[in-house]
């Protein structure tokens, strides 16, 4: 058992990292109404990890630097075609993994990587890997509590004097997109959109202001996440379906929960009457 | 543009496809306050949104000063998204974290989208009379306030428009008799001009 903790060890290390800033990221696109574009970005990262398998470069190169590109240049592009950023994430998305399926159908690379976009590498990682995705995770993490500040107010407070620059938007776009890009290829596809829009909802109307709502976003997903690895291993079972089921079931819990409190005080309080 | 004149329209009008008002000349000092009224339709958020330098004038010119730091309270401001956002949250973006107003609720951890209508419309509005700047756009920022509110208001105009030096003032408003010291402005429709 000792033996199975420490050869999965690095996994369970990076999907508890990776976790929290995803779901801490949720609430953050949530507040843009960007939920959408965490799947156009991973499904992209993925293609980039394809193209750089099969040239023999770093999955993690051409993950983050496709995902980079299509962010900044691709969307630029397509805007004649869908003026509405949700519509040009959906055409990324839906050419993104028409273009997997074609590479996966001809290299047997990219059919390899195919299958682990959507179960992830966690129990794969070794220490190394842990590093790399870490640095850009928190590089990306720290530039994005740097600019969002600006971002959010402009947002929500317009009429404020000084809006932000085009830099501030540039580099908060490419913070979520090498977010994303890493916890497609550290958790798969699927796990990173259950995180990014899961913990999010779960705590959207109960959170008593932003700072909570990121910081309980991001011990959902931990804690998620602590849950589904041991569970995984315990009943020997694919870590991104557990992490789904218990991600669906501790939301379930807390609205639960919080339906549960809210009749009791109304019992309580006819009761008392 | 005259000496003290930080914004400067001359045969202004507003309007996309067509002018809306009657040609306008306005000279915005610093400390001045100015109350924009006229029918619905016809133009008024179109000049403040000109003013603000956000809209293109139809006609006629529009001068500012150098470097003008523009405050635009828009009729739409107080219509916030619905999200965990607190009312120290809010404060806190705007970079007045102690701001003290009678009209910032006293529990500054609750969320913005529980309070009123109202309430909101006067915590934004209390936050935007604080904000540092040179020229202060308010469209129509009384019409979700109680009678009581619009007194308060009404008494801030009045202190503003006697006190040198502060920003110049532009208020969209139906209310316009209620400060007496300033310079009223009618918008008036093509179609009567």
């Amino acid at each position: 058992m000792l033996e199975q903790l420490l050869l999965f060890a690095p996994g369970f290390v990076l999907g508890l990292f990776m976790s929290a800033v995803l779901a801490a990221l949720g609430v953050i696109l949530r507040l843009r109404d960007e939920a959408l574009s965490a799947f156009s970005h991973a499904q992209v990262a993925v293609l980039g990890a394809m193209l750089a398998a099969i040239a023999g470069w770093p999955l993690l190169i051409g993950a983050w630097g496709l995902a980079m590109l299509v962010a900044v240049a691709g969307l630029w592009l397509i805007k004649p075609v869908a003026a509405v950023a949700s519509s040009r994430h959906l055409l990324v998305l839906l050419l993104a993994w028409s273009a997997c399926l074609l590479l996966a159908d001809n290299h047997a690379q990219a059919r390899l990587l195919s299958a682990s976009a959507v179960e992830g590498q966690l129990l794969l990682v070794q220490w190394r890997d842990v590093v790399a995705h870490g640095v850009v995770g928190a590089l990306g993490a720290a530039v994005l509590g740097g600019v969002s500040k600006a971002l959010l107010a402009h947002q929500l407070l317009p009429w404020l004097p000084g809006a932000p620059g085009r830099a501030h938007a540039l580099a908060r776009e490419l913070a979520v997109v090498a977010i994303l890009a890493t916890g497609a290829l550290a958790s798969g596809i699927f796990v990173t959109l259950a995180l990014v829009l899961i913990p999010a909802w779960s705590g959207w109307a109960s959170a008593r202001g932003l700072r909570a709502a990121v910081l309980q976003a991001a011990i959902f997903g931990a804690s998620a996440h602590v849950l589904a690895f041991g569970l995984a291993l315990a009943l020997d079972q694919v870590y991104p379906a557990v992490m789904i089921v218990v991600l669906a079931l501790m939301a379930a819990a807390h609205g639960g929960s919080r339906k549960w409190a809210a009749l009791t005080f109304r019992w309580g309080r006819r009761v008392r009457r | 543009m005259s000496a003290a004149a930080l914004l400067q329209a001359r045969g202004l009008q507003a309007g996309l496809a067509a002018p809306l008002f009657a040609a306008l000349d306005l000279a915005l000092q610093a400390g001045s306050v100015t109350l924009v009224s006229g029918d619905n339709g016809v133009g008024k958020s179109s000049l403040m949104r000109t003013l603000a330098g956000e809209q293109a004038p139809f006609a006629g010119t529009v001068q500012r000063a150098h470097a003008l730091r523009v405050c635009h309270f828009s009729q739409h401001a107080a219509q916030l998204p619905a999200g965990p956002f607190s009312v120290a949250d809010l404060l806190a973006l705007a970079g007045m974290p102690e701001l003290a107003h009678a009209w910032v609720p006293d529990d500054r951890g609750q969320r913005v989208d529980r309070l009123s209508g109202g309430q909101r419309q006067r915590l934004l509005l209390a936050m935007a009379l604080a904000t540092p700047c040179d020229l202060l756009l308010l469209d129509e920022p009384t019409q979700y306030l109680d009678a009581a509110s619009r007194h308060v208001f009404a008494a801030w105009l009045t202190t503003a428009s006697a006190r040198a030096g502060g920003p110049a003032i532009v208020v969209v408003t139906h209310d316009a008799e209620t400060v007496e010291s300033a310079h009223h402005v009618r918008l008036q429709a093509i179609t009567d001009a």
